[in-house]
């Protein structure tokens, strides 16, 4: 497969803009044959081997602040599109592939710095090219007390990570990883250097102190968008907890879902737990195929309620479950356990609880591989385990896939929305004759403490004619949730755009200032063209 | 950036064996002597051909790593830094995750899937193999049979330099997943 231009760019500027990039920062970091691009190729791709495969052109690993914006002063001269990744392990996200097909990568890999963690006032401060395994690894040799929030696998970045909105597993607050960030560095599309919040203050100590600085916040502008390429970013850590605990709650009655949600939101709200995770013991385990008995319940469509009641009856299993994480001195963890206790038998007088485990941190290095999942992420520890839960998957087992692209509605926190949202994966799959995990114990996803993800992997292949029904599948669940009324935090370049036509209120007046900006900041439209459906004036197909 | 260099590098570990119509002879003194040839030979100590594949590797004294699965520690706590210093080719006998997650990790060093072969047991135990590779490869994976045994073969064809070739064809081949009814193991070399 041979690489393709950028678009509107002759051969004869391309190759003088490689010798630029070439000059900039040497001949080593600027590659350009096809075995060395490919490897920027998503292995996830939902268009693989396809004209619409977002393949690359070229791509370039500046080693420095001042190279980027010697990257993009070049790009300017020659109108060539950049897409900056900082690790590049975005699966299921687009992985390392750009929006715009024939974009040079601008792979920062090379700046991996991590210029600070503190452990007294608790935050970090990294360059785009350190993973969470760096990080971790930094922390853990030099005996730091603070604890990380990781998504997972634990290969991607804190930079790249937050800025596609990635989430992870422990508390609240720093689950959300661009929430939980404070300051960053930016090369804008005119190649200046910015910094947000305190960090304008030249010379200042307490640029991860205060995140807001004076005037309007610019940092959300840097997420999810092509306005920047940011160069170092700051976040804020978790105290190192002295211990973990856990413990389960089963709610025998399918009815009782609600009062489950309410106490565990209070719960969550008032920062007394984790990160809930909710399953349900009567209709299998999340992303599985329902247990055997499920089937004959779902033979004839979506059950009733009477029939799922007497489901329960006859399995004796408990319709819903949630584990509860605490964190912190063994007296409140312990004493927090109690009261959700108290509280959810109060609630839910047939509940029953099952204490967990419990365990002082940091957890010891050769104790660490000992540690299962879900437990080793919820306490920070990054593995790439989870291919390896994920990959051998009854749901795939006769055709295993080559990826998959996610597919998470954003729903509220009640039971009615995620029986509804169940019920509509399910309508859609059916649609398209295909099996689903989606049944009436279909549980979410709590990533964001203030909603849930009622999620799907669509699967993806080297096959173009099976990879055209999955996308077939993915547009018809973006489109029915967005008549619903729930919107997608992420997706892949793939459907970006279709996603971001769901936010469309008022003429989607949002898109429409966003490429106002656009226009204004990045007129030659180099950075991350179409990224979240933000295109440069002249490629600005989407819309009358 | 191509690795013509490093091939040669290889190269000069062994000589010419037709390793999979000889097993026996490959694993002679000349074959596998230069530790300095190969970064690392990694195999996942939950299945017994590539237990046999690291044997032929721990014989004569190369680096050898077991794995189980994950592949995370092995490669932030050791390679990675190793390959930043100097790029050697790894090898390997694995599950396909692995070497998922290796290929991954590997454009971070430069390096690449040069050549794979996936051995698929199905259900009845039978053996199959799909090389994907230089062209080299091809002829030498027929030459493996349905007979178990293949890790050892393997050793030996990874360290034959004129097995090795470039070939596109290999990269980001497949996903990570597998068959849960199948063991789908692959051997691989990276460079
Ligand atoms: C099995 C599986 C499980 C997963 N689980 C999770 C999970 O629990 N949580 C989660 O969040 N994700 C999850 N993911 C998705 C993904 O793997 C992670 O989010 C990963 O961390 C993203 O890759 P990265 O950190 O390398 O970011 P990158 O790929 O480097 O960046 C992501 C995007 O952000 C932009 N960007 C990156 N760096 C810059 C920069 N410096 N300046 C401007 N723009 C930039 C680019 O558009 C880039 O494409 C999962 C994926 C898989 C396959």
């Amino acid at each position: 497969m041979a690489l393709p231009l950028p678009p509107n760019v002759s051969a004869a500027d391309f190759r003088s803009a490689l010798g630029e990039f070439t000059a900039a920062i040497g001949a080593q970091w600027v590659f350009t044959t096809e075995e060395d691009v490919m490897l920027y190729r998503d292995s996830y791709s939902i268009f693989w081997g396809e004209a619409e495969e977002r393949i690359a052109s070229a791509a370039v690993a500046p080693a420095s602040v001042e190279q980027v914006q010697q990257i993009v002063r070049i790009a300017n001269k020659y109108k060539i599109p950049l897409y900056s990744i900082s690790t590049g392990r975005n699966l299921t996200y687009g992985g390392s592939s750009p929006t715009l097909r024939g974009s040079v990568i601008v792979d920062l890999k090379r700046m991996n710095k991590i210029l600070a963690v503190d452990e007294k006032r608790h935050f970090a401060l990294v360059e785009p090219g350190v993973s969470y395994f760096d990080l971790y690894n930094y922390i853990r040799d030099n005996k730091l007390k603070v604890m990380l929030d990781i998504p997972d696998p634990g290969w991607g970045s804190p930079i790249g990570n937050s800025l596609d909105h990635g989430v992870g597993y422990t508390f609240g607050p720093f689950r959300d990883h661009f929430g939980s960030h404070c300051g960053m560095e930016v090369v804008t599309a005119e190649g200046e250097i910015i910094r947000t919040g305190n960090g304008a203050i030249p010379n200042t100590d307490a640029w991860q102190d205060y995140h807001y600085g004076a005037g309007p916040t610019v940092d959300g502008l840097f997420a999810q968008s092509n306005f920047g390429i940011v160069t170092k970013m700051g976040f804020w850590l978790m105290p190192l907890p002295e211990t973990y605990l856990n413990g389960k709650v089963l709610v025998p009655r399918y009815q009782d879902f609600q009062a489950l949600v309410e106490e565990v939101s209070y719960l969550e709200d008032s920062f007394l737990i984790g990160m809930p995770q909710f399953g349900s013991p009567a209709g299998g385990a999340l992303l599985e195929p329902p247990p055997p008995e499920l089937g004959p319940l779902m033979q004839s469509g979506w059950p009733t309620q009477d029939q799922i009641d007497t489901y329960l009856r006859t399995t004796n299993k408990a319709a819903w479950s949630v584990t509860l994480q605490f964190y912190g001195p063994e007296e409140t963890v312990r004493a927090n356990w109690s009261a959700a206790k108290r509280r959810m038998a109060k609630a839910i007088p047939s509940a029953t609880f099952q204490d967990g485990i419990f365990f002082p941190l940091p957890v010891p290095p050769e104790a660490e591989q000992n540690l299962l999942q879900p437990v080793k992420t919820a306490v920070g520890i990054p593995s790439l385990e989870i291919f390896f839960i994920t990959t051998r998957n009854p749901m795939t087992d006769a055709d295993p896939w080559d990826g998959h692209a996610d597919f998470f509605a954003f729903v509220p926190r009640t039971a009615k929305a995620v029986h509804e949202a169940s019920r509509l994966f399910y309508d859609v799959y059916r649609e398209f004759g295909l099996p689903t995990f989606h049944n009436p114990f279909f549980t979410p996803v709590n990533y964001y403490s203030r909603s849930y993800v009622v999620a799907t992997l669509v699967p993806t292949w080297r096959d173009p004619v099976k990879n055209a029904r999955s996308r077939e599948l993915f547009g018809r669940l973006v489109d029915r949730c967005g008549e619903r009324g729930w919107g997608s935090y992420r997706t892949s370049p793939a459907f970006q755009e279709r996603v971001v036509s769901k936010y469309s209120f008022n003429n989607s007046a949002l898109l429409r200032f966003q490429e106002k900006l656009k226009d204004g900041i990045d007129p030659n439209g180099i950075l991350s063209p179409g990224r979240y459906g933000i295109w440069p004036a002249n490629m600005r197909r989407n819309r009358a | 950036m191509v690795n013509r260099r490093t091939l040669l590098k290889l190269g000069s570990v062994g000589m010419a064996v037709a390793v999979a119509q000889a097993p026996a002879r490959a694993f002679g003194s000349t074959l596998l002597g230069d530790s300095t040839g190969l970064a690392r030979a990694v195999f996942d100590e939950r299945f017994a051909e590539a237990q046999a594949f690291a044997s032929v590797f721990q014989s004569r004294g190369m680096p050898t790593t077991g794995i189980r699965g994950d592949v995370a520690a092995l490669w932030y706590r050791d390679l990675k830094a190793r390959l930043l210093e100097r790029r050697l080719p790894i090898v390997g006998l694995t599950d396909r995750t692995a070497l998922f997650c290796l290929e991954e990790l590997a454009r971070d060093v430069g390096m690449k899937v040069q050549g794979r072969i996936d051995h698929t047991f199905d259900q009845g135990g039978a053996l199959t193999h799909q090389v994907t590779g230089p062209s080299a490869w091809t002829a030498a994976g027929h030459r493996l049979g349905s007979q178990q045994g293949f890790g050892r073969v393997m050793a030996s064809l990874l360290t034959d330099p004129t097995l090795h070739g470039e070939s596109f064809a290999a990269q980001k081949h497949t996903g990570p997943f597998s068959a849960v009814d199948r063991k789908q193991l692959v051997s691989w070399w990276i460079a």
